[in-house]
């Protein structure tokens, strides 16, 4: 009976399998460092409640008097 | 840890470990869309934690972790199950039957139907080269279970090669 899993064969065997597709590229690379930015930046935002809490409070301010203008109040 | 010194470390890991994690990640999802994504959301997340890494295991052993965690997560998602419902439509298509049976002779074919906890378990072992410690530490379970799984997995593994035949990963669900 031939053995299942002869180790180098089945690497290889492994490696064709999955295919080139998935083969690690700078690309991938870059991606990963540009997404690591975008989290860095979203994350310093809410580091500052009070700066968040600010802008809240004028965006709120904008919709209120934005509001009234066109319901002509 | 400072952001240049984790940048360098994330810098390091990519082109260490780059290709095996995507790798790792394709043996469960097996699905090449998804596997970029989740690659992307490994690596970030190993950024962010990169201060409560502690040493005790490899840096690899690690991300090997957070890899097959994040997959998991991935496959028993919401998403995932309503993929898998439209699934047998997209396996009425000629061109990956034919592919299929190209491919039944490779022993990678076999262990692509293996249930998950046989499959990641020889995956890791014979592809990945971890030995049975390191195999016990990713996947939090102890070294004995790891070894009756690598035997089962390859008791299986033998009955299908005997038998030749395509084996659906459903036939061996509830085992």
């Amino acid at each position: 009976m031939k053995e299942p899993l002869d180790k180098d064969k089945f690497k290889r065997n492994m490696d064709e399998y999955i295919s080139s597709h998935s083969l690690f590229s700078a690309i991938d690379q870059s991606r990963v460092l540009e997404r690591i930015d975008k989290a860095k930046r979203r994350k310093r935002l809410w580091k500052r409640p009070k700066l968040l809490l600010v802008l809240i409070f004028f965006g709120l301010l904008l919709v209120i008097i934005f509001g009234f203008r066109t319901t002509g109040m | 840890m400072l952001e240049e010194e984790k940048r360098r470390v994330i810098e390091e890991a990519l082109e260490l470990y780059g290709e095996e994690v995507k790798r790792l990640i394709y043996t469960y999802v097996k699905d090449f869309d998804v596997v970029d994504d989740l690659f992307q959301e490994v690596f970030v997340k190993v950024y962010f934690h990169l201060d409560s890494f502690r040493g005790e295991s490899e840096l690899k052993t690690w991300i090997y972790r957070i890899a097959i965690n994040r997959s998991k997560d991935y496959l028993r998602s919401f998403k995932y199950r309503v993929l898998q419902l439209l699934q047998p439509v997209q396996s009425e298509d000629v061109e990956s039957k034919v592919l299929l049976k190209e491919r039944n002779d490779e022993v990678a074919s076999y262990v692509f139907q293996l249930p998950i906890k046989y499959r990641e378990i020889i995956i890791l072992y014979y592809y990945r080269d971890l030995s049975v410690d390191e195999v016990a530490t990713v996947l939090h379970i102890s070294a004995n279970t790891v070894k009756t799984r690598l035997v089962r997995g390859r008791e299986r593994l033998r009955k299908m090669l005997e038998e030749g035949g395509t084996v659906d990963e459903r036939t061996f669900r509830q085992g």
